[in-house]
């Protein structure tokens, strides 16, 4: 790979001196030649010759030897600056056109006859990418979202796709991770139990336990709203914040059923995160939840300025699942709208440890954690979660269908040791709840796996079903039987039948023939055919239907083909090319390699970012979906977006997160992917942009002309935001050098055109400078975001074409390519072909090619008529003739002005009727026993009674204690009379410590830790000393627990009482261990405040 | 940690090791004394402190190789010629404050935002490909009461250290139980035998491929040669006895005020592995968060102080490992001349949390040492482009890793 790289670019920089030198000597030449050797030597050899080997190129020399691929390379390019009439220059003398023409076919038959010689030597076996290699698994399994690509080492890439064999190397590190991910992939397909574990429905509070939201709203970043006002149990945090985390738990705050209302978005100490459901159970799940918006006004709730944004994403924890948020991806953006709830719903794969995480995408950056007033001192846009539903793991059918690839329908038993005693039974993990989640595992007893009656029987029909699905072709009966013998050893040696098949299987994972495509030597056989269409189009393997046509060999009947093309591109599945081929040809897979400045660019946001990257896929889908023609590439009158990126590109009246077709408004520069935000961001470098890059991004990826790579020993331009130069008069003076402008002539005019848009694709006169320059207006940056930058020197955009046309601007520019549909459909047509057979498109392959556009063309030329035509071409099938498809491409009805959700990974299908597993036979509790009679009555003292309200909550507890009854209760001396069942099991035979011990633990754990009991202290009460400390605060219950306690860890503290609503402590001492200042302390310590006036 | 039930079969695969060649193990003396055809290993120890360490007592006031040692270097003053100090080198993009911490081998931009995913660390880049030599492939250790790891596999998962000192002696040189062994042994041959297997399935495809295609093949067949050469030496580790050794197993040690004590114990143990060569690649993350709090000194002259005398002790421990290292022959050679010891911070500065202009130094394994590389301090150079230069040094064609893109300059291999 890196020795290829070398050489292309030595050959580029001989080639770049080639052009040179012929400009300067090859000058009088007029003899008219015979042959190619003539040819070279009147036209070419003045440079080109062994003293000068202008450009490295010397053409008296050089060996008409097609067959090595360097040599070959280096005519193809002589054909070409021929060709298109580069060489000789223009102002040296020209050959007549016979004469080119002549020596051009000359070239064209050696070229074609060395390329039909090589074919035999093309590589066609290549690996499956891990983005395949995922896929397969993912579907083969129905495992949506099992994460496997990420284990795997990255692949390379090779003419600008990593489907390309020389992209994809192999190793032992490969190896040794196929054989993890085949375990991996085995553990979680193959069922171990007779039911389905149990289904559980869980209600979550985006503020629980142990949470960084419930830390965050204590602080003002956020409040509790009940019936759409601050909930009074939880005032919002102002002067005061709330006092103590976990006393706040304990007294269940964030567990009445209030709306979360957050105004901080996501950042480097704030991870706003529905904790607790931590998956145990790798499977589907229903999630709904439940958002509005709203603004904030120093305490009051008004309408909300709009519609807000709220991202989902999938969080996967780490380790004992208390550190993580690793790795993770975004799910979808979803409305909070300013008008009321809306309720999502979605369903999603969730593997082990992965969580639902949640951001205020929409809001700015806003902290009020520990500014002065906190939450009573904004004002500003809100986003409320009311809850999120979580429901799973849920199963279409048990055993799933994963398990029943495996094991089709042989029965599930419980695995008896004694029945076989010589047979290790398999191996099973065991299921933890995990971090903070709580949701429970469900475990059965014993241990189950299936049974057969007839191993090898059974094992022959499953390996003839399971083989030729994995390696998509037919398996010959030798082939199975190698992995039956294999079964054999294994249950000979002692296996039990699902270990045995295990093994098989698990050398299936890793096996060649599910590793790569193998295309067979004597040419393309129908499965390779549906292999490369699946692979093409949904990127994973061919489903039953394509397989069916491939076995019946009606694979290619031409309205088989034009169905089958047209049902894949129907296919939910499909989103995968759009992901994997934009990523590629695109290259939105580095839409995050930069970063933008955040002084430049503070309007820039995740929620801005991948909504650059749904633009794209949402435009190229309607391409697509419309069949609209190639010139759509660069020039459009609509765009597709959210309201977003409507306001980054200044068009009015779109609201909400969904995607939809927006006519584009008079006068607004955009249309075509080139002023598309995610184009001009990986295209530019985060700070700055160059008209270097983005030009070569347009000549190679758009126009297909890829410029030479850049000599290696000129100095890059200095990117520079002090405001006082430009980077088009850094690069005047770089194209001043004649052997710089050749080629800069060709690449900087599209990146001239671009100049109006910045990093981030905003549009701009002016660019923007950390230092000098004039300050600039608002425009449609967020309020509440901070503007440190100015505006620098203006923005020109202007430049001409290589033929010399001028253009201002890049609408103009973009006008003029858009003209040439053939250009940017070839170069279409030769991305995708690429993408699709993992060939580069070759010099005897270029009349395929031309013959595609000109078909497509002469249909219209609809990029889905050209996706048809590529799909029914040689280039595509392997096959000799060109297939006709049928003359009408079906334009999708859809209406893409309907806005589509935003979503940035494919969720799962809805699982309609999941498995529910038969509820287990429960013993019966013992029943209560209400023998109190024989049962002393004694006085207790209570702790935890700080205020009045809370004595009907100790009063409450009881309830679920039948082994004690509460008598009376008195606040004041925080006494009560309980009589307790001493013939009951919880205190029978019980010593008095005992039973001490055992109520006050059932009462702490019943009231959360909040209410213990114990025997009344040995102080004479009238001995104690009233201490009254009068405190300020939020009239907040958990609050007044923390300075309750606060006060009772005191030593010498026999009692106390504490309340904000009242606005004061009261700590009954004793004197002689104790004293007011130590109250004090204690308190201040704690963070309470003390008020001044008593 | 509760362990991901879904890896452990894998887990137990990996931690058993991998290697073909005997322990050097003869007492204390290498066995590999008198073989000229075999040079004495390269290895690679990565340490990270991650509460920063005070520029002003870190770095020298000039540069070259006549610099001179600062507060701190002077401690190290023995191994002066074994080891280069950089200035004005950071890890690009990475930043985040604390969050950085969890980068200092991956260099993994922007640790500190929602979605981040951390890469591969340079150890186990290195242990993928050369961790098949010994017995344990890498040596993952955390001097910590917490979680915390500076490892991380290709998917970023981070890998659980080992944090006490008396544990790792027992996983080097106490035997284990028959069970276990054959447990692992079996485990190990059912991956030989898959392999097994599947090479004689691409010899059967091959046969029915062009030339140019048996040619990949044989790319796919060599692989699973190389990985099977790799379980079948993990699988006679197994049965070869530990290294005995004639040192005592240290005790358990968890007061997090006493981390300087524990770092040295580490590094006795440390020291015992690379002799034995049990393993080449060492990584030890030393949690200093119980002086978190006198890091933020806000320039007071009583904090700063106290800090300094908490700094000046680890780098007394730091200067005994290496000499210790030092005094280690092997062959003509001193183990510290062939093991790298990597020695920095993810934070240039704890006091304002800045992640640029990081205090780091390189001591032994053979480059020309004894130098203060300064770099730009305003806008600096890749530290990334170190581990380019580890990797090269210790065998590896590589020439980028994460965000170095070549090797160090001004650093030169012995």
């Amino acid at each position: 790979m890196i020795k290829t790289t070398r050489r292309r670019s030595q050959w580029a920089r001989r080639a770049f001196r080639l052009a040179q030198a012929i400009l300067l000597l090859c000058l009088t030449t007029l003899c008219p030649c015979a042959n190619a050797d003539d040819f070279f030597k009147t036209h070419c050899q003045d440079c080109h010759n062994n003293q000068e080997a202008s450009g490295g190129l010397d053409l008296t020399n050089l060996p008409r030897d097609f067959a090595a691929p360097d040599q070959m390379g280096r005519w193809i390019k002589i054909h070409d600056r021929i060709s298109d009439g580069e060489m000789p220059p223009h102002d040296a003398g020209q050959p007549t056109e016979i004469e080119r023409a002549a020596i051009l076919k000359e070239l064209r038959q050696s070229l074609i006859a060395a390329q039909r010689a090589a074919e035999a030597n093309l590589p066609r076996l290549r690996r499956l990418t891990r983005v395949e290699y995922e896929n397969t698994i993912r579907d083969l399994f129905d495992m949506p979202g099992i994460a496997l690509a990420g284990n795997l080492p990255a692949d390379g890439s090779a003419h600008g796709f990593d489907k390309h064999p020389e992209a994809l190397d192999i190793s032992h590190v490969h190896i040794d991770k196929y054989l993890e991910s085949a375990d991996r992939i085995l553990d979680n397909a193959i069922a171990t139990r007779p039911q389905p574990p149990r289904i559980e429905t869980r209600r979550i509070s985006l503020a629980n336990r142990g949470g960084f939201v419930a830390h965050v709203l204590m602080n003002g970043d956020g409040v509790l709203l009940k019936k759409g006002l601050p909930d009074p149990e939880f005032p919002p945090a102002g002067e005061q914040n709330h006092l103590d985390q976990g006393a706040h738990e304990r007294m269940k705050s964030f567990r009445s059923g209030a709306t979360v209302g957050l105004f901080r978005h996501e950042d480097e100490s704030f991870n706003p995160y529905f904790i607790e459901h931590v998956t145990i159970y790798p499977a589907r799940y229903r999630v709904r939840t439940s958002f509005w918006s709203f603004q904030w006004d120093r305490g009051k709730m008004l309408p909300g300025r709009g519609t807000e944004s709220a991202r989902l994403s999938v969080v996967q924890l780490t380790g004992d699942g208390r550190g993580g948020q690793h790795p993770s991806y975004v799910l979808g953006y979803f409305d909070a709208p300013n008008t009321g709830a809306v309720e999502h719903e979605l369903y999603v794969w969730l593997n082990h440890n992965e969580i639902i995480g949640f951001n205020t995408a929409s809001l700015a950056p806003v902290a009020n954690y520990a500014r002065p007033g906190r939450a009573l001192a904004f004002s500003g846009p809100g986003i409320a979660v009311d809850w999120l539903d979580i429901e799973g793991p849920l199963y279409q059918s048990w055993p799933p269908h994963s398990h029943q690839v495996l094991f089709a329908q042989l029965p599930m038993q419980e695995f008896n040791q004694p029945l076989q005693p010589n047979v290790q039974p398999p191996s099973r993990p065991q299921v933890r709840q995990l971090g903070a989640g709580q949701n429970r595992p469900d475990p059965i007893s014993g241990l189950w796996t299936v049974q057969s009656d007839d191993p090898i029987a059974d094992a022959k029909q499953l390996l003839a079903d399971f083989l030729p699905k994995l390696f998509r072709r037919p398996v010959s009966a030798a082939i199975q039987h190698q992995y039956l013998q294999l079964v054999r050893e294994r249950l000979a040696a002692g296996d039990c039948f699902e270990t045995a098949m295990r093994a098989a299987y698990r050398n299936a994972l890793v096996a060649p023939d599910f590793l790569y495509h193998v295309e067979p030597q004597t040419g393309l056989d129908q499965y390779a055919i549906a292999c490369r269409l699946s692979y093409m189009l949904w990127n994973s393997l061919p489903d039953e239907q394509l397989t069916r046509h491939a076995a019946a060999g009606t694979l290619l009947q031409p309205d088989v083909l034009h169905s089958e093309v047209e049902r894949l591109l129907a296919d939910a599945r499909f989103d995968r090319f759009l992901d994997d081929f934009l990523g590629q040809w695109l290259r939105l897979r580095e839409i995050a390699a930069t970063d933008p400045d955040r002084k430049l660019y503070p309007e820039f946001s995740p929620y801005l970012q991948d909504a650059m990257v749904a633009e794209t896929r949402a435009y190229v889908r309607e391409l697509l979906n419309q069949d609209l023609d190639a010139s759509h590439l660069v020039q459009s009158d609509f765009v597709m977006v959210n309201q977003k990126l409507a306001t980054h590109y200044d068009i009015p009246g779109v609201s909400g997160s969904q995607i939809r077709r927006i006519p584009l408004p008079q006068g607004c520069p955009r249309g075509g992917l080139l002023t598309q935000a995610s184009i001009l961001k990986v295209t530019a470098n985060g700070t700055t942009t160059s008209p270097v890059p983005r030009g070569a991004f347009v000549m190679d990826r758009i126009l297909g002309q890829p410029p030479e790579p850049p000599p290696a020993n000129v100095a890059a331009v200095e990117p520079d935001v002090r405001g006082t130069t430009t980077i088009r008069e850094q690069l005047e003076k770089h194209r001043e050098d004649a052997a710089c402008a050749s080629c800069h002539r060709r690449i900087d005019p599209p990146g001239f055109a671009l100049e109006s848009f910045d990093v981030i694709g905003g549009f701009r006169q002016r660019y923007r400078s950390i230092g000098e320059g004039d300050q600039p207006s608002r425009g449609s940056i967020d309020p509440f975001i901070g503007i440190g930058f100015k505006l620098g020197p203006a923005v020109d955009s202007s430049g001409e074409l290589p033929d010399g046309r001028p253009f201002v601007g890049d609408q103009q520019y973009r006008s003029m390519i858009a003209a040439d549909t053939k250009t940017l459909l070839t170069n279409l047509i030769r991305q995708l072909a690429v993408y699709a057979t993992g060939r580069q498109v070759r010099f005897i392959d270029r009349p395929l090619v031309d013959e595609i556009v000109a078909r497509s063309q002469a249909r219209g030329g609809g990029i889905r008529t050209a996706l048809h035509e590529l799909i029914a071409s040689p280039l595509f099938t392997g096959h000799g003739e060109t297939i006709v498809m049928p003359s009408t491409v079906s334009v999708s009805k859809s209406d893409a002005s309907t806005p589509q959700r935003m979503m940035m990974v494919a969720t799962a299908e809805p699982v309609t009727d999941p498995v529910v597993a038969e509820p287990p036979d429960h013993d019966l509790p013992e029943p209560p026993s209400d023998d109190f009679a024989a049962a002393a009555q004694q006085e207790w003292q209570v702790r935890g009674l700080f205020d009045r309200r809370r004595v009907e909550e100790f009063q409450q507890l009881f309830a679920d204690i039948p082994e004690a009854k509460l008598i009376n209760v008195n606040f004041a001396t925080a006494r009560a009379t309980i009589a307790i069942a001493s013939e009951s099991e919880l205190f029978r035979g019980a010593s008095t410590d005992q039973i001490v011990e055992r109520l006050h633990n059932r009462i702490r754990q019943l009231s959360e830790y909040t209410i213990g009991v114990q025997l009344p202290p040995q102080a004479r009460q009238d001995a104690l000393t009233e201490i009254e400390i009068p405190i300020v605060g939020l009239d907040c219950r958990a609050c007044s627990l923390a300075v309750y306690e606060t006060l009772m860890n005191v030593d010498g503290v026999v009692r106390a009482q504490a309340s904000f609503g009242n606005g004061r402590a009261t700590a009954w001492i004793d004197g002689n261990t104790t004293d007011r200042s130590a109250l004090e302390a204690a308190l201040r310590q704690k963070g309470v405040q003390l008020s001044t006036s008593p | 940690m509760a362990p991901d039930p879904f890896s452990t079969r894998r887990a137990l695969l990996r931690g058993a090791g991998v290697a073909i060649a005997l322990p050097l193990l003869d007492g204390m003396r290498s066995a590999r004394g008198g073989d000229s055809s075999h040079q004495p290993p390269r290895r690679m120890v990565a340490i990270e402190t991650n509460m920063g360490i005070l520029p002003r007592y870190f770095f020298p006031s000039s540069a070259g190789r006549d610099y001179q040692a600062s507060h701190y270097l002077q401690r190290l003053a023995a191994q002066r010629n074994q080891m280069t100090v950089f200035s004005g080198v950071s890890l690009p993009g990475v930043t985040g404050g604390h969050a950085a911490e969890r980068c200092f081998l991956t260099g993994t931009p922007h640790p500190e935002r929602g979605g981040f995913r951390n890469g591969v660390s340079l150890d186990q880049f290195a242990a993928e490909q050369i961790g098949n030599q010994t017995r344990f492939p890498s040596l993952v250790l955390a001097m910590t009461n917490e979680n915390p790891t500076l490892s991380f596999t290709r998917s970023g998962a981070p890998i659980p250290a080992e944090k006490s000192p008396r544990q790792l002696f027992e996983r080097l040189f106490i035997q284990g139980r028959p069970e276990e062994i054959e447990a692992r042994v079996e485990s190990l041959k059912q991956g030989r035998s898959t392999l097994d297997f599947v090479s004689q399935q691409s010899r059967r495809l091959s046969r029915s491929l062009s030339a140019a295609d048996q040619q990949r093949m044989d790319h796919y067949l060599t692989a699973v040669r190389d990985l099977e050469r790799r379980l079948h030496a993990a699988q006679e580790w197994e049965y070869r006895p530990k290294p005995k050794i004639k040192a005592n197993q240290p005790d358990e040690n968890k007061d997090p005020r006493q981390f300087v004590e524990r770092s040295r114990m580490m590094y006795e143990v440390i020291k015992l592995a690379l002799q034995t060569d049990s393993s080449r690649i060492v990584s030890l993350f030393i949690d200093t968060t119980v002086i978190h709090n006198i890091t933020h000194h806000g320039n007071r002259p009583e904090v700063l102080d106290e800090l300094r005398g908490h700094e000046e002790r680890q780098f007394d421990a730091l200067g005994e490992f290496l000499n210790s290292l030092a005094e280690v022959k092997e062959d003509d050679q001193s183990l510290l001349d062939r093991t790298m010891v990597l020695y920095g911070t993810c934070m240039g500065s704890a006091n304002s949390h800045s992640n640029v202009n990081l205090p780091v130094l390189l001591a032994g394994g053979g480059f020309q040492h004894g130098q203060h590389l300064a770099f730009d301090t305003e806008n600096n150079y890749p530290l990334t482009n170190l581990y380019v230069s580890m990797l090269q040094r210790l065998g590896m064609e590589v020439d980028e890793f994460s965000s170095g893109k070549g090797t160090m300059r001004g650093l030169e291999m012995a």
